[in-house]
């Protein structure tokens, strides 16, 4: 039995357009549980309605979903939305008794069915409708503060791995640009080496950071007009060493002279275009090549960026995983290093924040074009369609 | 030969005694402070050309430490480069609003950040 708390009356608030049945309901109760409720009668849900947005708190109520001004489940959607902390349950005849249960999941506590109810029934179905409501609201309660911790564990673990990976890079730096002395050309390869590594790993705990975190609110997107196009030429530019070195061809003739700005985190767009190139650069073999394009498509107007490599591509079922939390395609070229498979994750979640979408077109063996979209800024897109540069 | 003067403000000691050796290398004088109190302290003995400050100092924000640096007169007019751990909270933002000639995340690229030194002291 549900403890009782204090001898105060519960307040409920009974929205009943029948007259009769609300009295005969109330009586009932009084007769097994005299003084247990003070039912708050309404014979019309705006009146209810209006009750509880003056603020008047109740700890459960009593609806007929066959009011005057509203019927069948709206009345409870329509309830609910003004107090949905507020246990309901409905009352119901023998005949509307599956829009009752729909009301049911939809988050009603209970439904009481008219003519088959008792003082006692409907008593310890107010009483076990408010413990309910009240255990789950500690049970979220708890949940959160959880999440909290996580969150706070996670912030404080990440604080500490990348410490004294900054104070290993520095050391590489300084060592780098001559400043402790000149290096034999073993030395600056050795650190040559060492360098990339250590920004990997960095990148690494940064992306396991922001994957583990439940708190939306940390998925920071700061949108500032953005030329995709440089940053496209640069990162590309960025990754030649790489390809070069590994006999794969890497170009952006696919692009445009012209793009329109995009609306985006410079930031957040890079690591996208960085993840992607990264990848064709995994799984596409010597000899292979990746071309990066753009363009601008549609209505409403969207850039379209693609990066197309030759390499193993992916099967069919592969291409719907891919883009799941902690996935890895099994074989990529270079196969002692894998990442940690959030890469493509991480990068949806950018786009999608953005207002794009992201996608795979691919083939076994003819490799895969990742394509993403960002939405153009309005009026350099309407200048470039008018074939003007900007 | 006269040397330009740099206050390291940095809790770390290993990245101080890295970045000591980095400027000291090109060319400035260095002295570190670990603390705020020591900061304020070293400030006012130094009376330095460039305050080099890392907003993620325990016990005491950078950004009052800053602001309480910025309203001794002797060194109002003395300009700051910030550096901070991962920027998604808008360090960069409370930065440039604070005055901050320009912020880094850490660990900064040597070359940028003597960039931005040479910037800000006028060579």
């Amino acid at each position: 039995m549900p403890a009782e708390t204090s001898n105060a009356p519960l307040k409920i608030l009974h929205i009943e357009d029948d007259l009769l049945d609300a009295r005969m309901l109330r009586d009932q109760v009084a007769l097994v549980a005299p003084g247990h409720f003070d039912f708050i009668h309404c014979e019309r849900l705006d009146a209810a309605i209006e009750r509880l947005a003056a603020g008047e708190a109740f700890a459960a109520a009593l609806l007929d979903l066959s009011l005057p001004d509203s019927l069948g489940l709206e009345t409870f959607t329509k309830l609910r939305a003004q107090a949905p902390g507020l246990p309901i349950l409905i009352m119901t005849g023998l005949d509307d008794q599956s829009v009752a249960a729909q009301a049911v999941r939809g988050g009603a506590q209970d439904f009481l069915v008219k003519g088959q109810i008792t003082g006692r029934s409907v008593r310890s179905a107010i009483d076990y409708a408010i413990e309910r409501v009240r255990l789950l609201s500690d049970l979220e309660a708890s949940r959160r503060e959880q999440a909290e911790l996580k969150d706070q564990f996670l912030s404080h673990v990440s604080h500490e791995l990348r410490m004294p990976l900054t104070v290993i890079y520095q050391a590489i730096a300084n060592l780098l640009s001559g400043v402790a002395g000149a290096l034999t050309p073993e030395q600056r390869e050795c650190l040559e080496i060492a360098e990339p590594n250590v920004k990997q790993l960095r990148k690494m705990i940064d992306n396991l950071l922001e994957v583990a975190r439940s708190d939306a609110a940390a998925w920071r997107i700061e949108p500032q007009p953005l030329d995709l196009r440089a940053l496209l030429v640069r990162v590309v530019r960025g990754f030649q060493p790489v390809a070069q070195a590994r006999g794969i061809g890497l170009s952006g003739d696919d692009l445009p002279a012209a793009l329109p700005t995009v609306r985006a985190d410079p930031d957040r767009i890079e690591e996208v275009l960085m993840n992607l190139i990264d990848n064709a650069l995994k799984y596409t073999p010597a000899g292979g090549s990746i071309r990066v394009g753009a363009a601008l498509r549609g209505e409403p107007a969207m850039v379209r960026v693609e990066v197309r490599d030759t390499g193993c591509g992916l099967s069919d079922a592969a291409r719907d995983r891919i883009f799941g939390r902690m996935h890895q395609e099994p074989q990529p070229i270079e196969s002692s290093r894998k990442g940690l498979g959030i890469g493509l994750f991480l990068c949806r979640q950018i786009i999608e924040r953005h207002g794009g979408a992201i996608w795979v077109e691919s083939e076994l063996g003819r490799g895969s074009t990742f394509i993403f979209t960002l939405p153009a800024d309005g009026a350099t897109a309407a200048n470039l369609a008018a074939g003007r540069t900007p | 030969m006269n040397r330009r003067q740099i206050l390291m403000i940095e809790d770390d000691r290993d990245i101080a005694r890295l970045m000591t050796m980095m400027l000291r290398a090109n060319g400035y004088d260095v002295a570190v402070a670990e603390d705020a109190p020591s900061a304020i302290y070293e400030a006012a003995q130094r009376k330095p050309d460039l305050i080099l400050l890392d907003v993620g100092l325990p016990v005491v924000d950078g950004f009052a430490l800053m602001e309480k640096l910025k309203a001794k007169p002797a060194l109002s007019q003395v300009p700051f480069i910030v550096l901070s751990g991962r920027d998604r909270q808008g360090t960069a933002e409370r930065a440039a609003r604070a005055g901050a000639l320009a912020h880094f995340c850490k660990p900064a690229a040597n070359t940028d950040l003597l960039l931005a030194i040479r910037k800000a002291l006028g060579w």
